[in-house]
């Protein structure tokens, strides 16, 4: 075999001379006869434009141009076994231990293929029995204890050779290369070219070697040394000397512009702002061919939405698993809403996505669904298929409706216990026609590989009639997919997203690395289970090591060829400093050393602070102030409830948003009943019982503590919607009950008679400009003592906070307004504590008759001036603002000043 | 103790075994990563170096640190390089020795795999748990750092089940426990079993009934069974007979019979009669002890001789026996009652646990809780512990351990587990111990300082050396005093501390102690009720706060623009990023926040969790949660009026009324109303489609997001406001794990998190990056800072933490398992051991208080302020009245009339103030991106068709080999698929008039998907090239073309470009022969050109 070295930036020219050189074919132009193998194709239009070139030829047969496993393809030996049947196989067999937990079958497997397949690739074959296995890996971890190491290699043991068992039938993919790899070994025909820098296993190095025996077998490497930068890179990444002697030696040739650049990026927003800002500049200095080495996958998204916004579209080859695509997603929700008995959730979620009935009407569809969310606020959720049927029939839209029937229809298919894996899919595969997403999914790149994945799984599979259940298939169709890459090939751009070992051999105008730190470049080696780095290397598999040589010497060729390069990195992660890759973090001070220079340029710094609006803008904001809204008088309201008027009260602002505007926070689907539930289930209980029983007279407590238990069982249940935790709440009021009924007692024993409650009154008043306002509202409870009238209203807080909201005149009015509804002499009005372990009544302290003509005379006051323009200062006290809905529409937040 | 004076030569010596009890300030990190460099100095390999400390932060900062030095030493002259060896214990000689190996180690540690493990003990048990041997059941897991969300829908779960099994034991258990403690509190009891559940997996580890075991275990704790019949055991005949003749006697004691006394003593008469055993038992109650089950009070004189007579001491003697038997068996009831509340707890308790785990199984994730407990099994295994020293690649020989004091009893027991099997493994390594059980204030996290003494001592077992360091490098002369003199007066309560020396002996230091703000007077008893419209509402609880941070701004202020710092050796004017400003509580963050606001200082908090809380963040989450659900009017509202649409409260009133602001809002014609009509328009129809990442990107972008913001958020707020709505945007591509999450799944996920524990929820984003700002901290988030300036406020006395509902566990140090594991329900319904355990807890909790207060003084270099309020609340708690403490170390108490000050001035001398430093508004950008337009998006529209004709391509290329394979072979794909295009195959195969394309026989030579390059480099890609003997032919496929009705002529037309294309090339590349051309389509026929 001949080794050749060739310029960095000019291998493929150098490979065409070599080529034309060394080309004598019975037709000049015709090189097909010729094979070179490149790391990837996009080095075969490289070597092309170069041997054009180079020939002159208007036209030529080019050499037969292939990666290693498209040439190990081409090799007439039958095709290889499919993967998932064999990972079928494996998952019986380790089901088989019954001693793993289910839902790590499948990533076993998974993880177990690999190693087999490495393994494979690199030739090592495991011992016959499990014990020299066994012994095998003792040695290689360099321990003193065996047992603890049986296990291990038992189960690959095994493994190995249930799958490898019955040797007859076709083979994996792997053994299939190696076989390949054999049979080109013999029959090879014609001279083999190698480029770039390539990475073989010990299978690929044997075949070259033999083929070489009997055909011209030329290998040409790019040599870094000869480009200025190959050069700088091969002194500071090089280990032969301590560092000062190595940039002493270089100090006499400086560099005179050095095409790399560092920049540590403050943030993520930085970073991709100012990669996307170096992409445009080049772009517009006519840089051609731009690689983006995505090392950090969040940047690498972030910019390219940066980009795309500016109109530079991105060729992403990284791509995604297809898991993470939308249409996956759609497909996976609705198979969790399966295994969720649907939850509510989940489930609007699904009718939400453009994916799902798109066939339907959009008003109708739209109308549905909103109608059935807004039930559900309502009501709150209910369980199952039959409680969203019953929400949808609450609704009374037939869209509803026929939506859950839909989804009922469509969760037909799926409803199977056990089955084989084809036989899911093919199930999945209705179930999603049924749910009118076939067409929606056929529209869309991802959806249609995920339909095609489908389809070609049960293809692999229909031989496997191993049943397996629901949870089973699910986790087995997540890792799929999960491991499934998907790549968006509809761009075509002359910026590239990519990896590292996917710019072997690839010519560069100018190259950009994205999240360049210490923890993603090299790239941390994937954590696997079973062995370590040093048993790797004592089996003879890559170890850490050498894959991270080999990262060094494509990071060296690529730079070395000598694109314009900047490398950016999150250096302030979370409040933390991140340092960057090593091998720049060596670069950097070795220049600094040699030439007391430093890489790190922040210049784009400049490039990509943000615009500030034009001055023109028309509807620019304002900075923030404190809003004082007035109102024309027909916008003033002319109703008014006492909660309305502790609100303009507590907030004029608050008022005007809830009250003015009319705008209300949006219900939780509350799961939960809550304290305000609490309180109205507490008030219509008592309200039952006093309609029942207005006088406790000498009836026994126990009577009254029964029919208020029933009474209080009765509510609960219904206000508790099927909820659980309504027992707890119940539990708590019935603890009270004792506390209550002396309480209610002693009241008697002086004398007050339960006499009327939820009682609505109104009340007009009339404004200076003769306009009525109305005052409304409904009493908890009146009580009667002779002509005496007392106003009463339950509540469950605490009893201290209620005297603390009374002390203060005229800040809480809701008793004062309950008695001016009333509009006749009242001798008390108090609050109701009822959670108390013994129930109080707690009055204002102020003279009552006084603080309720205070009242209404403000009241009336507040409303002139409200009629004559007075604003609504947004003006809140720190304790209303806390839980204030309106807080986003006064925006107190982002107020100047106090 | 055993400390000796630190010496560090000793103490860096790599080779021994190390404890250091190091002071604040006193440079632990230097001693530490010192140690390090020694060690690889020594020879040790990256890989052989295991460093933990307490935060990934810490950790970041060792490894910079280790780096910096390093570099040092690689690129420095020898001289340098030499001093800095010596600095760390290294003999001048040895020095020269060691310089070549300490000028490579730079590169080598860089390039190590594995490198140097320098990690939190999380990051390390992760590393472990990789390494887990696969039946451990453990493999391929995620750390969720968001258990608090995955514990409330485990509650979810456990209701559900509930429902679901409204009988049996666990319903029972709930029943029991809602009826008694309600449900809040059940929930609080619940969540905190749940936190506490490495403890309770310690103590229940190996157990079959793990509830049955624990409650067994507390019976005999407290000495009483569950079904021990507690009045019968007391009610013994003897006990019975005293009883009648104390009733007796009792009766005979009072005169009458309306006395309280005499009535119990009829009705303990008559119950002695009956049979019930717990009548008489309640009835000797009543007669004996008071509510509070003490014993009733007798006096012994002159009319209880008259009455009893002679019988008079044996009333008195029944009375103390029996009512101390009586309170006795009360005991032993309430204790038993508690415990069978305490088994209700435990039952849901380990059912909530069960559907935790559940969940967590389910999503193939673990939390820190489960990473500890683990690791913990397995280690606890000898044989695996042995397994995992060969399973990892790094094989320690160095462990250094920092902040130990911050170590929980099951991380110690880990490392232990570790240290032995390295010594089984024959690798046990050299350990060093660094930390300081002063400033151990994480008891909250499970940290135990006891440990540190523990840990020590078990070193000092195995050889270690123990130092104590109480020198400070941070702290000037003047401030340690103060710090000297507090803890000095508080010597009893607080035996651990010892007077700390100053490195810097000429650094001038300045302690200010401001007195406490008194509440504002009660408001006299006003009558005339308030205008809500002119006069707003002031909280009176919030007005003394408002004082203090009021004072503390101007002050701030003044020391801004007059005072100078030395900051390393050089003097320069203080810049607002020297200032550190502490509180106790994160309680009050906002009202100081708001008054640095309100006075224009640029204030950096770390608002831990709080980026779902500003109103930005709500901004945007409004947004969308109207794109999602349009009917939600007030989130439309909130949008109009954020700085996006900036609409006013009139444009508001146009809509006001309607039931849909949305439809409203696209009628109208008001011009910021039609932009937002427009855009919200536009956005929704998009917000299904984009993924949520593009969507916000084109809000920013479409909606000039960022620079409105700019323009409507007051200065000092800018940064901040810039740099959260890009955590947000960071959010849209994180959340999930980068999992696409449908638009309606992010907004849930963000209302989720919003709600979230602190330290789950998304921060707000720092603003480091170079802003001058002063920061804003609470004394555990300031731990391992430090500030020239430091502001302490809300010293005053604070009120004692109430606790009730929670699980107790007393895990001693050192053992392997709590010894003991009860709910703690409150004091009245408690067990005897729990009350001891809470009262050693107690002092534990005062020291930690000192501790705190002695953390947040250290962090001072040169200035400490501290300031307070008075409180009216009724619990107050000495101990936690810092301010008096100081107080107290500033001489003997005095009413404070004034500020105390102590030590030097710190104004500028030359008269020069600081400049005023403007807050950088970027006045847009200064180099501007020129437009550039890039990439095309190819036309998918057929794409169908083509993956058919690259099929029927590749099939007929195989078919047309010399030994063609079967179907068989060929059926890689599924029928629907591969049929229509193998149908087509074959019809072009089986094609009489093809035939002499495709048999061998009948041509010279042919080639299937030939590649020709022109003179440009580009390839041509010919389907099929057939060599006949008088002329060529070059075939093209065009599968798709099947429609019988275009006849060839037009077929060919459409086609002759390419086809003429293909030809001129062939025609160069076989010179002299002819050259035809022609279609083969779907359905066989050929159409000739
Ligand atoms: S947040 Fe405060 S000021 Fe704003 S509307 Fe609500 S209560 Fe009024």
């Amino acid at each position: 075999m001949e080794i050749q070295g060739a310029p960095a930036n000019d291998l493929f020219g150098a490979a065409a001379r070599l080529l034309r050189s060394r080309h004598s074919g019975a037709r000049a132009a015709d090189f097909s006869a010729t094979t070179v193998l490149v790391p990837n194709l996009h080095a075969a239009q490289g070597l092309y434009r170069a041997l054009a070139a180079e020939t002159k030829l208007s036209a030529l047969i080019p050499p037969r141009t292939l990666t290693i496993p498209a040439w190990t393809a081409a090799a007439p030996l039958p095709p290889a076994q499919a993967e998932s049947p064999r990972m079928a196989l494996l998952y019986q067999s380790l089901r088989n231990w019954r001693r793993f937990e289910e839902r790590l079958l499948w990533p076993m497997c998974a993880e177990l293929l690999s190693l087999f397949d490495e393994l494979t690739h690199h030739r090592v074959s495991l011992p016959d029995t499990a014990e020299d296995f066994s012994r095998q890996l003792v040695n290689a971890y360099a321990s003193r204890n065996t047992r603890a190491l049986d296990f291990e290699s038992r189960l690959l043991h095994d493994s190995w050779f249930a799958l490898t068992g019955t040797g007859s039938g076709p083979v994996d993919a792997a053994t299939r290369h190696v076989k390949a790899l054999a049979w080109l070994a013999e029959h090879h025909q014609g001279p083999l070219y190698v480029l770039g820098v390539m990475q073989f296993s010990p299978a690929e190095c044997d075949c070259l070697e033999r083929i070489a025996s009997r055909e011209p077998v030329v290998c040409m490497l790019p040599d870094a040394g000869s480009t200025e930068t190959g050069r700088l890179l091969q002194a500071a990444w090089s280990t032969t000397s301590p560092m000062l002697e190595r940039a002493q030696a270089l100090q006499a040739s400086s560099p005179s512009a050095l095409a790399l650049r560092l920049f540590p990026a403050n943030s993520l927003e930085e970073e991709a702002l100012a990669a996307s800002a170096q992409v445009r500049l080049w772009l517009a200095a006519g840089k051609r061919r731009i690689i983006v080495v995505a090392q950090d996958r969040l940047t690498a998204r972030r910019t390219r939405a940066l980009l795309e916004r500016a109109d530079v579209l991105v060729e992403d080859e990284t791509g995604w698993p297809l898991s993470t695509t939308a249409a996956a997603s759609v497909v996976m929700r609705w198979i969790e809403a399966i295994a969720n008995d649907f939850n509510h959730e989940g489930t609007l979620d699904l009718l939400k996505s453009p994916y799902t009935l798109n066939t339907w009407p959009d008003g109708d569809l739209h109308e549905g669904t909103a109608q059935l969310e807004m039930q559900l606020r309502k009501d709150g959720p209910a369980p199952g298929l039959t409680g969203l049927s019953l929400r949808a029939r609450q609704s009374g839209s037939m869209h509803a409706q026929n939506l859950i029937t839909t989804l009922q229809r469509a969760a037909q298919p799926l409803s199977a216990i056990r089955l084989p894996l084809a036989g899911w899919c093919l199930r999945l595969r209705e179930s999603l026609k049924l749910l009118d997403m076939d067409d929606s999914l056929r529209q869309d790149e991802a959806g249609r590989q995920l339909l095609d994945e489908l389809a070609q799984r049960v293809h692999e599979l229909q031989a496997d009639d191993t049943l397996y259940h629901f949870g089973e298939w699910r986790r087995w169709l997540t890792q799929q997919w999960e491991n499934t890459n998907f790549v968006d090939h509809g761009v075509e751009s002359p910026v590239v997203f990519t990896h590292l070992a996917a710019t072997r051999c690839r010519p560069a105008d100018a190259l950009l690395i994205l999240g360049a730190d210490a923890a993603r470049l090299p790239s941390p080696p994937a954590a696997s289970p079973f062995f370590n780095q040093r048993v790797r290397a004592v089996l003879g598999l890559p170890d850490m090591a050498e894959q991270q040589a080999q990262a060094e010497r494509d990071l060296l060729q690529l730079l070395a060829s000598g694109p314009d390069a900047l490398i950016t990195w999150r250096a302030q992660q979370n409040g933390e400093q991140v340092p960057p890759s090593p091998w720049f973090a060596r670069l950097e001070t070795f220049c600094k050393l040699a030439w007391g220079r430093s890489l790190v340029d922040t210049g784009l710094r400049d490039a990509i602070a943000p615009t500030a609006l034009a001055a023109s803008e028309t509807q620019r904001p304002q900075a923030g102030m404190q809003p004082r809204p007035t109102l024309a008088p027909h916008q003033v309201p002319q109703r008014i409830s006492p909660s309305g008027y502790n609100q303009l009260v507590a907030c004029p602002y608050q008022y005007f948003a809830a009250r003015v505007l009319g705008l209300e926070e949006l219900e939780d689907i509350e799961t939960e009943l809550d304290k305000r539930d609490y309180g109205e289930t507490v008030h219509a209980i008592l309200h039952r019982f006093h309609s029942q029983y207005p006088v406790l007279g000498d009836m026994p407590d126990d009577n009254l503590i029964q029919a208020l238990h029933a009474i209080s069982e009765a509510e609960f249940e219904k206000s508790g919607n099927g909820d659980y935790f309504a027992l707890a709440w119940l539990r708590r009021w019935q603890g009270k009950l004792p506390g209550y009924l002396a309480w209610q007692r002693a009241r008697e024993g002086r004398g007050w008679q339960w006499q009327s409650g939820e009682e609505k009154h109104s009340r007009g008043f009339t404004l200076t400009d003769g306009s009525i306002l109305t005052l409304t509202g409904k009493l908890d409870r009146i009580d009667r003592k002779a002509d005496e009238i007392a106003v009463l209203d339950y509540k469950t807080g605490e009893a201290q906070k209620l005297r603390k909201q009374l002390a203060a005149p005229g800040e809480d009015v809701q008793l004062p307004a309950y008695v001016l509804l009333l509009d006749q002499p009242v001798s008390e009005a108090a609050y109701v504590a009822l959670d108390e372990a013994i129930t109080r009544d707690i009055s204002p302290p102020q003279d009552l008759a006084e603080l309720c003509k205070d009242t209404g005379n403000r009241l009336i006051g507040l409303f002139n001036r409200l009629r004559e323009a007075a604003p609504l200062p947004a003006q809140g006290a720190e304790s209303a603002c806390e839980f204030c809905a309106m807080r986003g529409l006064c925006r107190k937040d982002f107020w100047a000043d106090d | 103790m055993t400390e000796q004076v630190f010496d560090s030569s000793l103490a860096l010596d790599p080779s021994r075994s190390v404890v250091v009890e190091a002071c604040a300030g006193s440079g632990k990190t230097w001693l530490l990563v010192s140690r390090i460099l020694r060690a690889l100095l020594a020879g040790a390999e990256p890989s052989e170096i295991l460093a933990i400390t307490f935060t990934r932060k810490a950790a970041l900062e060792m490894q910079a640190r280790l780096n910096e030095w390093l570099e040092l030493l690689a690129t420095a002259d020898d001289a340098t390089a030499r001093s800095e060896l010596t600095l760390r214990g290294i003999a001048e000689a040895d020095a020269l020795l060691l310089l070549p190996r300490a000028r490579s180690l730079h590169e080598m540690v860089l390039t190590a795999r594995p490198g140097i493990t320098l990690t939190t003990f999380h990051g390390w048990f992760l590393e472990v748990l990789k390494r887990a041997p696969l039946d451990a059941g453990i493999a391929q897991f995620e750390l969720t750092e968001q258990a608090g969300m995955l514990e409330k829908e485990a509650w979810l779960h456990f209701k559900e089940h509930l429902r679901r099994n409204s009988e049996g034991p666990l319903a029972n258990a709930f029943d029991t426990l809602v009826s008694e403690i309600g449900l809040p509190s059940t929930r609080d009891l619940l969540a905190s079993f749940l936190r506490q559940r490495a403890d309770w997996f310690a103590i229940t580890s190996g157990e079959v009934d793990d509830v049955a075991a624990v409650q067994r275990r507390l019976s005999e704790e407290v000495g009483v069974a569950p079904d021990t019949d507690v009045p019968g055991e007391c009610l013994t005949p003897a006990f019975i007979q005293d009883l009648k003749d104390y009733a007796a006697l009792l009766a005979r004691n009072n005169s009458g019979t309306t006395s309280d006394h005499a009535r119990n003593a009829q009705t303990l008469l008559d119950a002695l009669s009956s049979t019930s055993l717990e009548t008489i038992f309640d009835c000797a109650c009543t007669a004996l002890l008071t509510k509070k089950s003490e014993a009733r009070k007798h006096t012994r004189g002159q009319t209880s001789q008259r009455r009893l007579g002679a019988d008079e001491p044996r009333f008195f003697t029944l009375h103390e026996q029996l009512s101390e038997a009586l309170i006795l068996a009360k005991d032993r009831l309430a204790t038993q009652r508690w415990l069978a509340l305490n088994e209700a707890g435990l039952i849901c308790g380990t059912a909530l646990l069960d559907e935790y785990q559940a969940l967590k199984d389910q999503r193939q994730v673990l939390d820190f809780a489960d990473i500890e407990w683990l690791t913990a099994r397995l280690l606890a295994d000898s044989d695996t512990a042995e397994y995992l020293q060969y399973k990892l690649d790094a094989r320690y020989r160095h462990v250094l351990l920092d902040e130990f004091q911050d170590t929980s009893p099951l991380q110690w027991q880990i490392l232990r587990a570790w240290l032995g099997a390295s010594q089984a493994a024959g690798r046990a390594p050299s350990v060093f111990v660094v930390g300081d059980p002063k400033q151990s204030i994480y008891r909250f996290r499970g940290a135990d300082a006891r440990l540190f003494d523990e840990a020590a001592a078990f070193l000092e077992h195995q050889g270690a050396i123990r130092f104590m360091h109480n020198t400070t490098r941070r702290l000037a002369p003047a401030v340690l005093e103060i710090v000297n003199r507090t803890f000095a007066a508080l010597a009893e309560r607080y035996p651990r501390y010892q007077a700390h020396e100053a490195h810097e002996k000429d650094l001038p230091g300045h302690v200010e102690l401001i007195p406490l703000f008194p509440p504002p007077e009660q408001p006299a008893g006003t009558t005339v009720l308030r205008d809500p419209l002119t006069t707003p509402l002031t909280d009176e609880t919030k007005t003394t706060r408002r004082k203090e941070a009021q004072h503390m701004a101007s002050r701030l202020k003044e020391i801004q623009a007059s005072w100078q710092v030395r900051d390393n050796g050089v003097v320069r004017p203080v810049r607002w990023s020297d200032v550190l400003i502490l509180v106790r509580t994160r309680k009050h963050l906002a009202a100081y926040e708001h008054a640095l606001r309100a006075a224009g200082i640029p204030a950096i908090s770390s608002r831990q969790g709080g980026l779902l809380d500003t109103l930005e963040a709500r901004d945007l989450t409004a947004l969308l949660t109207f794109l999602v659900t349009p009917s939600a009017n007030l989130e439309l509202a909130h949008t109009l009026r954020s700085p996006l649409f900036a609409c006013s409260d009139a444009d508001l009133l146009t809509l006001a009324g309607n039931k849909s602001w949305w439809t409203a809002l696209k009628t109208s014609n008001l011009p910021c109303l039609a932009r937002a009509a427009e855009l919200l328009g536009r956005w929704r129809g998009l917000a299904g489609r984009l993924p949520v990442h593009d969507l916000l990107d084109r809000i920013f972008h479409e909606g000039d997001l960022l620079p409105r913001y700019l323009d409507a958020v007051p200065s000092s707020m800018r940064a901040g406001v810039a740099a959260n709505l890009h955590s947000l945007m960071e959010l849209a591509l994180s959340l999930s794990g980068g999992r696409y999450p449908s638009l309606p799944r992010f907004v849930f996920e963000l209302k989720q998190l919003r709600h979230a524990r602190a330290e789950e929820a998304p921060d707000e984003a720092d603003t480091a990056d170079g802003q001058d700002a002063v920061t804003l901290l609470t004394v555990h988030g300031a731990k391992g800072l430090e500030a020239p300036i430091v502001w302490l406020l809300d010293a005053g006395p604070g009120k004692t933490p109430t606790d009730s509902y929670r699980a107790l566990s007393d895990w001693p140090p050192g053992s392997k398992a709590p010894r003991h594991f009860s709910l703690y329900f409150k004091r009245e319904l408690s067990s005897a051991p729990q009350r001891d355990l809470l009262a050693r807890d107690a002092a534990l909790m005062e020291t930690e208080n000192f501790n705190l207060l002695y953390v947040a003084m250290t962090r001072a270099r040169q200035a400490l302020f501290i300031s307070g309020n008075e409180s009216r609340a009724d619990s107050l708690c000495s101990e936690r009245d810092w301010h008096a403490h100081v107080n107290a170390a500033f001489g003997a108490y005095q009413p404070p009339v004034g500020t105390r000050t102590h030590g030097n001035d710190l104004t500028s001398t030359d008269g020069k103030s600081a400049a005023p430093q403007e807050n950088r508004r970027a006045a847009g950008p200064a180099i501007t991106l020129p437009p550039v337009s890039a990439g095309t998006r190819r036309d998918k529209a057929d794409s169908e068709e083509i993956r058919l004709g690259v099929l029927v391509h590749e099939l007929l290329e195989k078919l047309a080999a010399d030994s063609p394979p079967d179907e068989a072979m060929l059926r890689a794909l599924p029928p629907e698929k591969f049929d229509p295009a193998w149908r087509i195959a074959q019809t072009i195969r089986q094609n009489a008039g093809l035939k002499r394309f495709f048999e061998p026989g009948q041509f010279l030579s042919a080639r299937n998907e030939l590649s020709v390059v022109n003179s440009s480099g580009q390839v041509i890609r010919i389907d099929r090239l057939v060599e006949f003997e008088e002329e060529i032919w070059v075939l093209d496929y065009k599968t798709g073309e099947a429609d019988a009705r275009i006849d060839d002529d037009r077929l060919a037309d459409r086609h002759r470009a390419q086809l003429d294309e293909y030809i001129r090339a062939v025609r160069v590349l076989w010179p002299g022969k002819p050259v035809r051309g022609g279609l083969i389509l779907g359905d066989g026929r050929l159409v000739m050109l």
